[in-house]
């Protein structure tokens, strides 16, 4: 029961979730940004003939199969979590995420799986032309199962095509097309696609770069930064557009996650947009401390042209959506508790009819559940400034998301540049910053994610379900030991798969 | 027709930066294309075409053996993958992972009831949370 809850337990649940979601996200973007490089690298050399591409595309198609190796099973540790440390929740969404997942399992991987094994093993064994499409099917596979992963989440955010039956305890799918083209799905599945790209980009341009610095495989590494260049430059311009996109979509069905992240306590009509700004950490949203530290920059007008489309717009902020905004007909979390804790009452009271046998008692109370259900996440809160999520995670998350992926076309754009030149290799400070762009590009993608997932909290399913519920009742010992046996485990994995990446690198291509 | 494998698609004078030299006239590239394919051509002989292909199953049966005997670095890397699939299917989902509800529960309408009642509060409890998280 609720009243018995560990919040601890909670805690070092989400900790362990987060821990395991993030070690799955350091191999997963540079899957899905490294296959379409290398189909392109590919296709090159089956247009060219040039034996150098075939070179260069072996070389980091060995570096795409490490990865893929190493990423392998990651991500089973998040369904055991599932099952163990989120009961409640895994059973409630079973019968939405069914389908996407197992379209998942069952069409993605097997595409993925299948093409992988032709594409490493079909060098001078199948046609040229087959080769190159089960290459170009690796990528496409991958992309597909980040589809049906990430129309989950989608979900998670802005769960629509559903209705919660109280008699299974689930949300039932009404309808698959609204959860699987949801805007937000759309948007999410875009955003994470084109972002990877970036990731994929900058690893060859980081290897590259080192190789350059060290005058080994020049002409491998210079071609392989050209085009990793190039689509980077698209990658980044479009990774800007859906990010844009993603926001607005956030402003409109998760608009505390947009002000949270914005560190927009007060709504403000002409709103700006927040380019620098350390956050007051003792500010709360009942007080009225000053919500950054010293300086702060402010881009004038541009959060309401991201959020509403519109310069004049209102945006609201945190303190409006917790306690309401007459003048903005804006209903706070403070009223949606009211109509929240009407659901529960009346799903209690369901339940004890249908024990009783009662089944036109059951009827009327499944009629008011009904009346309030959109707000039954709500009913759980205890305050209504719980549903403030952590403000400066957010905050400095999507900043530093955002302030990388500004950055990363400048680089393509002084890469390109100087490989046209032709004098990229005398750019010794380019190539030294270039080194260690893979892992600026692995920060903004893992703070990507910080700005999705902790921007959610409270919620596990945006509005209808809080964290607090979703859980399963297990002490906190429990959830403490598991998350420890991960750290160390995953530690040492990670050594010894980064090893023999860096192993690999170092040797370098294969030699004809 | 068949066109040298070192040859590329468009011509050299045209600057590219694809192209072995740099256009910018800069440092020397490592290696020269090698005009030699990587392979040549297996010629069949009269017998070759004659004899009978192995059915699909069996080419493709082969193409996977013949593809992992191959593996190098790959072999390392499966042994890490076994470990990890077995460390976590025969240890951790065993042991410290166990389905809550499928395992306490032996049917989806207990299950069912089971997350109703975390649904809804007891009459009795009180709501005396600690103070946010």
């Amino acid at each position: 029961m609720i009243e018995s809850l560990d919040l601890g337990m909670v805690n070092w649940a989400r900790g362990q979730f987060a821990l395991t979601a993030m070690y799955h996200w350091i191999f997963v973007p540079l899957t899905l940004g490294l296959s379409w490089i290398l189909a392109f690298y590919h296709t090159i050399y089956v247009r060219t003939g040039n034996e150098e591409w075939k070179r260069l595309t072996k070389f980091w198609m060995k570096l795409f199969g490490i990865n893929f190796a190493i990423g392998v099973a990651t991500g089973l540790i998040l369904e055991f979590e599932f099952g163990t440390n989120w009961a409640n929740y895994s059973w409630m969404v079973g019968d939405i995420f069914g389908a996407p997942l197992a379209i998942e399992g069952i069409f993605a991987f097997f595409l993925e799986a299948t093409f992988f094994a032709v594409m490493f093993f079909g060098w001078n064994r199948v046609s040229k032309g087959f080769h190159l499409f089960a290459t170009w099917m690796v990528a496409v596979g991958s992309s597909l199962s980040a589809v049906w992963i990430l129309v989950a989440n989608a979900w998670m955010q802005y769960p629509v095509g559903q209705a919660f039956n109280p008699e299974t305890a689930r949300f039932e799918m009404q309808n698959f097309l609204e959860v699987a083209f949801s805007p937000y799905a759309v948007n999410k599945f875009t955003h994470a696609t084109s972002s990877s790209m970036l990731v994929g980009a900058l690893f060859v341009l980081s290897i590259s770069s080192w190789y350059l610095l060290r005058g080994r495989h020049v002409l491998m590494a210079k071609r392989s930064i050209v085009v990793a260049a190039t689509l980077g430059i698209f990658a980044s311009v479009f990774t800007i557009f859906n990010g844009d996109e993603s926001a607005y979509e956030i402003a409109q069905v998760q608009p505390m996650k947009l002000a949270a992240f914005e560190g927009l306590w007060e709504g403000e009509q002409n709103a700006g947009l927040v380019a620098f700004g350390i956050v007051n950490p003792e500010k709360k949203v009942y007080d009225t401390r000053d919500p950054f530290l010293g300086f702060n920059l402010h881009i004038p007008r541009l959060l309401g042209l991201m959020a509403n489309r519109s310069l004049d717009s209102y945006v609201p902020g945190m303190r409006d959506l917790v306690y309401g905004n007459p003048e903005q007909d804006l209903l706070g979390a403070v009223q949606k508790m009211d109509r929240g804790k009407k659901a529960v009452a009346s799903l209690e009271a369901f339940k004890e009819a249908r024990k009783a046998g009662d089944q036109a008692a059951a009827d009327t109370h499944l009629a008011s559940f009904n009346q309030y259900k959109e707000f039954l996440g709500y009913g759980y809160l205890q305050r209504p400034e719980e549903a403030v999520p952590p403000v400066a995670l957010s905050f400095y998350a999507f900043h530093i998301m955002v302030g990388l992926g500004t950055l990363f076309p400048l680089i393509f754009l002084a890469y390109l540049y100087f490989a046209k030149k032709g004098t990229l290799a005398d750019r010794k400070w380019l190539l030294g910053f270039g080194t260690i762009t893979y892992f600026l590009a692995l920060i903004a993608s893992q703070a990507g994610w910080v700005v999705a997932e902790v921007g959610r909290q409270p919620w596990t399913i945006q509005g209808l379900l809080p964290v607090t519920v979703a859980r399963t009742n297990l002490t906190t010992a429990t959830v403490q030991t598991t998350f420890y046996m991960f750290l160390a485990l995953f530690t040492l994995l990670l050594i010894a798969e980064i090893s023999i990446m860096v192993k690999q690198i170092s040797i370098g291509p294969e030699e004809n | 027709m068949h066109r040298p494998s070192f040859a590329p698609l468009h011509g050299r004078s045209r600057a590219c930066p694809l192209s072995a030299a740099p256009a910018g006239g800069g440092p020397v590239p490592d290696r020269v294309p090698t005009p030699a394919p990587s392979h040549p051509p297996v010629k069949r002989t009269m017998e070759d075409r004659k004899a009978p292909r192995a059915a699909l199953p069996v080419r493709i049966y082969r193409f996977y053996r013949d593809g992992f005997r191959q593996m190098t670095v790959g072999r390392t890397l499966w042994k890490i993958i076994f470990i990890k699939l077995f460390v976590m299917f025969a240890v951790l989902k065993f042991f410290f992972f166990p389905d809550f509800l499928a395992t306490r529960f032996s049917d989806d309408r207990q299950r069912a009831d089971y997350v109703l009642e975390q649904l809804t509060p007891s009459p009795q409890g009180s709501r005396n949370l600690a103070q946010g998280e």
